[in-house]
C-alpha cells in the first residue's frame, strides 16, 4: 500500500457509508530496531491546517477550543479499524461516535434538529499530544532528503507500507521526482525524472530539518 | 423510459440555464462591438464546456466522486489550495454578479434602484435553496429559463444574412480595435467555461444517481445541452449586432443591452429583456450558492446532498448560506455589475489551467473510471486545452488592461 497515494486525503466513511471525514493526517510509531508502525489517520481541521501552515493551525485549534467543540480535537482514527481501502476508507465504528461529526451536530441542533444520542465521543478516537516516538507521515510528505556528505537525493514522495501480523508497518520510502510522478500516476515525454526507493532501515524519519539516509546512496535501489 | 424523460429534461435544463448575467455582458458587447465576427468564439467556448461538462459527469457517474473530491485526492490539500481559493473568490464575485444581474432586471420593471433589491435577492435564493430539493432547482430554474429564447426569436424575426452568419464561426482578425477583440473573445470563453458549472454538474450527477448505464445520458446532455444552449448566447450576439452596431451603441451597462430588443418587441421589449436576465442571473446565482457548499463539503470531507433536509447536511447547508451572505456583501459594496461581471470573467480565465491539468490525470486514472478512461481524442483535447489556457491566463490581464 502507498499511504500518500492511497490513504492520505482520502474520505473516511463508516460501515453504513456515512461520512466521516478526510484522512487529514497520519501517526506512525517509530519502534527501536523495528519498521515504523502505521499508528492511526487524523481527522479535523487542526490537523489540515498544520498541514498547510503551523500558525494557521494554532489559530484554527484556538478557533475551536473558543466555539467548545470538545477538548479530544482532532479526531484520530486507529489504523487497525479501516477495514476497507478503496476509493474511499470505509471504518468499523459509527461516524457519530467518533466526534469527528461535533460540528455538524451543532448545527443539525441550530437548524432544527435533535442532537443524536452517540454525540458523546468515545475516548479511543481521542487525539493525545504526539509522544517522542511518533512522527507525522504528512509532515515527511515533500522534504528534502540528502546522503551524508549532503548530497541531496530529491524530496520525499512516498511512504510504502505492508501488513505483518495484524498491524501496517512502513516498508520503504520514495524518493526524487520520479516518486511525484508514479505518485500522480502521469507519463512524461523525454527526459525522465529521477527516483529512489529507501528501505525504512536507510532512513532515519526522526529528523526535524533534513531527513539524510544512513547508507552510501548507490545503495538505495534505482525507482 | 426514464433515461430518456433524463435527457429532455437535461437538455431543455442546459438550455435555459446557458445563459446568465456573464454570457449576457459579452455576448452583446461582442455583437455591438464586432457584428457577427466573434460568433466562432461562443461555438469554441460551447465546445469545451460540452466536452469538459461531459467529462466531469463521467467521473461522478462511474467513480461516484465529484471533481472537487477527486483533485483533493488524487492531488492533496497543497495543490488544492490555490484552485480552490481561487474558485471560491471567483464564485463570490460572480454570485455578487448574479445578485446584481438580478437586480438590475428588477430595476428595469419597477425604477426601484439596484441596491434596494439585493438583499430581497439574496433572501429568494435562500429560500430557494432551503425548500427545494435538486431536481425542483435543475429543472425549475432551468423551464423558467426558457425565457431565455427570446434572444433567438429575436435574431430570427431580424433576418440576419446568412453568408454573414456563417462568415462570423470562422476566425479573422478586425479591421479595428484588435485588443479590445482579443479582449472580448477570451471573455466569452471565460463566462462561458466557468469552473462552477464543472462541479455542479458532477454534484448533480451523483445527486441524481446516475449510473453507467446513463453514460450516454451524460455524453447527449453536455453535447446537445451546452450545444443548443450556446444558440441562446449566439442569439444575443446577433440581435445586439443587427440593432445596436448599426445604431453604434456600445454595451457599457445593462440598461443599454436592454434596447436590443425593442425593433422586434416593441414595447414589451424592456420587460422582456428584464425576465430573461433575471430568470437566467437568478438560476445562475442558485446554482453558485449551491455550489459554494458542494465545493467545501467535498473537500473537506463533510456529508452534502441538496436531496438531504438541511439539517441532515447541515456543514454543507452553512456553508451555503455563507455563500449567500458573501455574495450579498460584495453586492451591496456599489460595485458596477458588468464591471464585477468582466473582472471575474477575466478571474476565471487565470484559474483555467489548473481547473483543467487535473483533468488531464483524472479522466486517465482506471481507479477512478475502470473502463470509462479518456481515449485518444479526449487527451489530444485536455492537452491543447491546457496549454492554450495557459496561454490565455497569461493574456488575459495585459488584454483586459488595454482591451477591457
Amino acid at each position: 500500500m502507498n499511504l500518500v497515494s492511497d490513504v492520505l486525503d482520502k474520505l473516511l466513511v463508516d460501515r453504513r457509508g456515512y461520512e466521516i471525514g478526510r484522512a487529514d493526517g497520519i501517526v506512525l510509531d517509530l519502534r527501536p530496531g523495528a519498521a515504523p508502525r502505521v499508528s492511526a489517520v487524523e481527522i479535523g481541521p487542526i490537523t489540515l491546517a498544520r498541514r498547510i501552515h503551523g500558525l494557521l493551525g494554532r489559530i484554527v485549534e484556538g478557533l475551536e477550543h473558543a466555539a467548545g467543540l470538545g477538548s479530544n480535537r482532532p479526531v484520530r482514527i486507529p489504523f487497525s479499524a479501516i477495514v476497507d481501502f478503496e476509493i474511499e476508507l470505509v471504518v468499523e465504528a459509527d461516524a457519530k461516535g467518533t466526534g469527528a461529526l461535533a460540528l455538524e451536530h451543532r448545527l443539525h441542533a441550530l437548524f432544527g434538529g435533535r442532537a443524536p444520542k452517540t454525540e458523546k465521543q468515545s475516548t479511543r478516537y481521542a487525539a493525545t499530544p504526539l509522544e517522542a516516538g511518533q512522527r507525522r507521515l504528512e509532515s515527511l510528505v515533500g522534504q528534502p532528503v540528502v546522503t551524508g556528505n549532503r548530497r541531496r537525493l530529491g524530496r520525499l514522495e512516498e511512504v510504502r507500507a505492508e501488513r505483518v501480523r495484524g498491524s501496517w508497518v512502513v516498508t520503504a520510502y520514495v524518493l526524487g521526482s520520479a516518486g511525484l510522478v508514479q505518485r500522480l500516476g502521469i507519463g512524461l515525454i523525454g527526459a525522465q525524472p529521477r527516483g529512489y526507493v529507501a528501505d525504512w532501515r536507510q532512513l532515519d524519519i526522526m529528523a526535524r530539518s533534513h531527513l539524510v539516509i544512513n547508507c552510501p546512496a548507490n545503495e538505495l535501489a534505482e525507482l | 423510459m426514464s433515461s430518456i424523460v433524463n435527457l429532455l429534461l437535461g437538455i431543455v435544463t442546459s438550455i435555459g440555464g446557458f445563459v446568465e448575467v456573464g454570457s449576457v455582458s459579452t455576448a452583446a458587447q461582442a455583437g455591438a462591438e464586432f457584428r457577427f465576427s466573434l460568433l466562432w468564439a461562443i461555438a469554441i467556448a460551447a465546445f469545451m464546456i460540452a466536452m469538459l461538462t461531459e467529462m466531469s459527469g463521467r467521473l461522478a457517474i462511474v467513480s461516484r466522486h465529484t471533481l472537487a473530491a477527486s483533485i483533493r485526492e488524487r492531488f492533496g490539500i497543497h495543490f488544492q489550495l490555490v484552485p480552490l481559493c481561487a474558485e471560491l473568490i471567483v464564485d463570490a464575485l460572480l454570485l455578487a454578479a448574479e445578485l446584481g444581474g438580478v437586480a438590475i432586471a428588477l430595476k428595469l420593471m419597477t425604477g426601484i434602484g439596484v441596491i434596494w433589491w439585493i438583499l430581497p435577492v439574496g433572501a429568494l435564493v435562500f429560500t430557494i435553496l432551503w425548500a427545494s430539493n435538486f431536481a425542483a432547482i435543475e429543472n425549475g430554474l432551468g423551464l423558467l429559463g426558457l425565457v431565455t429564447l427570446v434572444f433567438v426569436l429575436a435574431a430570427w424575426q431580424l433576418r440576419p444574412s446568412g453568408t454573414e452568419l456563417a462568415a462570423g464561426f470562422v476566425p479573422s482578425l478586425p479591421g479595428h480595435h484588435l485588443l479590445r477583440y482579443g479582449f472580448l473573445a477570451v471573455s466569452i470563453l471565460g463566462a462561458t467555461v466557468s469552473p462552477y458549472l464543472l462541479n455542479f454538474y458532477a454534484s448533480g450527477a451523483v445527486e441524481e444517481e446516475m449510473a453507467e448505464k446513463d453514460l450516454w445520458v451524460n455524453r447527449s446532455t453536455a453535447f446537445v445541452g451546452m450545444g443548443f444552449g450556446s444558440v441562446v448566447s449566439m442569439g444575443v450576439l446577433v440581435t445586439a449586432a443587427l440593432v445596436l452596431a448599426p445604431r453604434h451603441i456600445l454595451v457599457d451597462s445593462y440598461e443599454q443591452a436592454a434596447l436590443m430588443l425593442v425593433p422586434v418587441f416593441g414595447r414589451w421589449a424592456i420587460g422582456l429583456f428584464a425576465l430573461a436576465l433575471a430568470v437566467g442571473c437568478l438560476g445562475a446565482a442558485v446554482e453558485i450558492a449551491l455550489n459554494g457548499g458542494y465545493l467545501l463539503a467535498q473537500v473537506f470531507g463533510w456529508n452534502w446532498g441538496a436531496n438531504k433536509a438541511r439539517k441532515d447536511a447541515a456543514r454543507f447547508s452553512a456553508a451555503i448560506v455563507l455563500a449567500i451572505v458573501v455574495g450579498m456583501i460584495v453586492a451591496l459594496l456599489r460595485i458596477d455589475p458588468l464591471q464585477l461581471t468582466m473582472v471575474s470573467v477575466a478571474l476565471t480565465v487565470i484559474l483555467m489551467p489548473v481547473v483543467v491539468l487535473p483533468f488531464l490525470v483524472l479522466m486517465n486514472d482506471p481507479k477512478y473510471l475502470k473502463q470509462h478512461t479518456n481515449g485518444t481524442i479526449g487527451n489530444v483535447f485536455l492537452a491543447v486545452l491546457t496549454v492554450l489556457a495557459a496561454l490565455l491566463a497569461v493574456l488575459v490581464v495585459p488584454l483586459e488592461i488595454l482591451g477591457g
